[in-house]
């Protein structure tokens, strides 16, 4: 050995290296621990990034919204288009729910259902600071962390339905996992014939946009089109929207069928979401 | 020049060079993490690293790829300190490499830079996919890691340059002296 390249091995500065790698470790070791929880130096490295990550993640929206007016402008007109005729048949509609409204109300006080969801406890709204690089699995940073009452495990929505679960929860942000990730598994139901599964992310259906319902009875009444929620577990509460049947075939086994799952939601277009901190059932809740 | 004034404007070119290192990691970081899902995000803090790891001490280029790394490690949403280390190791063994075997060559950075990126790019790809058996057909290595590591080694012939250019107009400051030869100068 070169013996220039023997004394560097032999300094403090060396020796401050390895030192520095051994915390690094210390530190990785501590992380996996937690149990989903940040550990205290992931939260400092977390909280010093905070604001670049707000202050980029604002900058980058404006971009690549005026980007996209620049780009798609005609695409933009002819969905308007499209949308005032379906505005037309919505109104029409309205009036037809109007009166089920009505009927379903009076239904209720007969038989005395209480307000749905009143069990469920929201975090403030939460906003998507950063999306993991190259994540085929589309997870995402969002600001809340267990400051505001966010745990591991806690289902992620949005108005328009389930959007995945948190992990990796620090002082001040989360981690999101979608659908599309093969960890998160969730039970549901076919909202017309309430036969169940297990969704489950694949990466060959995440690249089109899709996930994969499996566990489906060879029995079973489903079709394209129809509409899948959850079926409620310790996770994840009962009738939140996950998406939509596009295809539906039978296993390799020959057992039971699968459903290819349209998302209701895309984690590309989320910016907003809301994290359920309590429901009735949660795993580790007093009504569990 | 004054030797003080000297010393002085070579500290304040090592805190700018180095404030523009910095600068440039941030910049990479906030592009890496605001890349919408659809689109490949080049890992460029690695070659970032190891260019400025081809140009300066061994010491403060383990110390840099170590920061490096740890930004790389919070945008992939691996377990921190995984890149951190990784990438700690790579620029102290190229910065001892440039600094008493190799030249400091494109060709060479561009190697060592690949080394660095598949190393990485294998480490990841095992502990976050292959052992969980989510890619059982390597689909995900194909279609996901190698274009990001292919495009991330490119990226390493700009940043060479850039860091080059820093670092000659940010250097040391050298003098060159000329001496005249006189007859006066009496030998005893």
């Amino acid at each position: 050995m070169c013996p220039l390249l023997k004394g560097f091995f032999g300094t403090t500065k060396f020796k401050i290296l390895v030192a520095l790698m051994a915390v690094i470790i210390g530190v990785m070791i501590y992380s996996l621990t937690k149990g989903g929880y940040s550990s205290d130096s992931e939260s400092v490295f977390g909280i010093v990034l905070e604001p670049f990550q707000k202050i980029s993640n604002n900058i980058s929206e404006k971009v690549t919204s005026t980007l996209d007016m620049l780009f798609n402008a005609k695409k933009y007109y002819e969905e308007n288009q499209q949308l005032k005729d379906t505005l037309n048949e919505v109104y029409n509609d309205i009036i037809d729910y109007d009166k089920l409204a009505r009927e379903n109300e009076q239904y209720r006080v007969l038989f005395g259902l209480t307000e749905e969801h009143e069990d469920y406890v929201f975090s403030a709204p939460c906003n998507v600071i950063a999306r993991a690089a190259n994540d085929p699995y589309h997870s995402f940073t969002i600001d809340k962390g267990s400051q505001d009452g966010i745990a591991p495990y806690d289902p992620v929505v949005t108005s328009a339905g389930l959007v995945g679960v948190c992990y990796d929860v620090s002082r001040s942000t989360s981690r999101v996992r979608t659908l599309y990730s093969p960890r998160t598994a969730v039970g549901v139901t076919i909202l017309r014939s309430k036969a169940t599964g297990i969704i489950e992310g694949d990466y060959e259906y995440s690249e089109q946009g899709y996930c994969r319902m499996s566990y489906i009875s060879d029995t079973a009444d489903i079709k394209e089109g129809d509409i899948v929620v959850t079926s409620g577990s310790e996770t994840f509460p009962a009738s939140q929207l996950v998406g939509t049947v596009k295809e539906v075939g039978m296993d390799d086994s020959g057992l039971s069928k699968y459903a290819v799952i349209e998302p209701a939601i895309d984690p590309d277009d989320v910016s907003t979401v809301f994290v359920i901190t309590s429901f009735n059932g949660q795993a580790g809740s007093s009504d569990t | 020049m004054n030797i003080d004034l000297k010393r002085k404007k070579e500290r304040r070119n090592v805190f700018l060079r180095w404030a523009i290192y910095m600068l440039l990691l941030a910049a990479e970081y906030v592009y890496m993490t605001t890349t919408p899902f659809h689109w490949r995000s080049l890992l460029l803090v690695i070659p970032t690293a190891m260019c400025v790891a081809a140009f300066e001490e061994p010491f403060d280029s383990a110390v840099c790829g170590c920061i490096a790394g740890l930004l790389l490690d919070t945008a992939q949403g691996t377990l921190i300190g995984l890149s951190g280390i990784i990438l700690l190791w790579c620029c102290l063994v190229t910065s001892l490499l440039f600094h008493f075997y190799m030249r400091k060559h494109i060709v060479n950075i561009i190697m060592l830079n690949g080394a660095a990126v598949l190393i990485q790019g294998i480490i990841h790809y095992f502990f976050y996919y292959a052992i969980w058996g989510y890619d059982p057909s390597a689909g995900i290595f194909i279609n996901e890691f190698l274009p990001v590591m292919i495009f991330t080694e490119i990226a390493a012939v700009p940043f060479f340059y850039i860091i080059k250019f820093l670092v000659k107009h940010l250097g040391m400051i050298n003098e060159n002296y000329i001496e005249e030869r006189s007859d006066d100068i009496v030998r005893e």
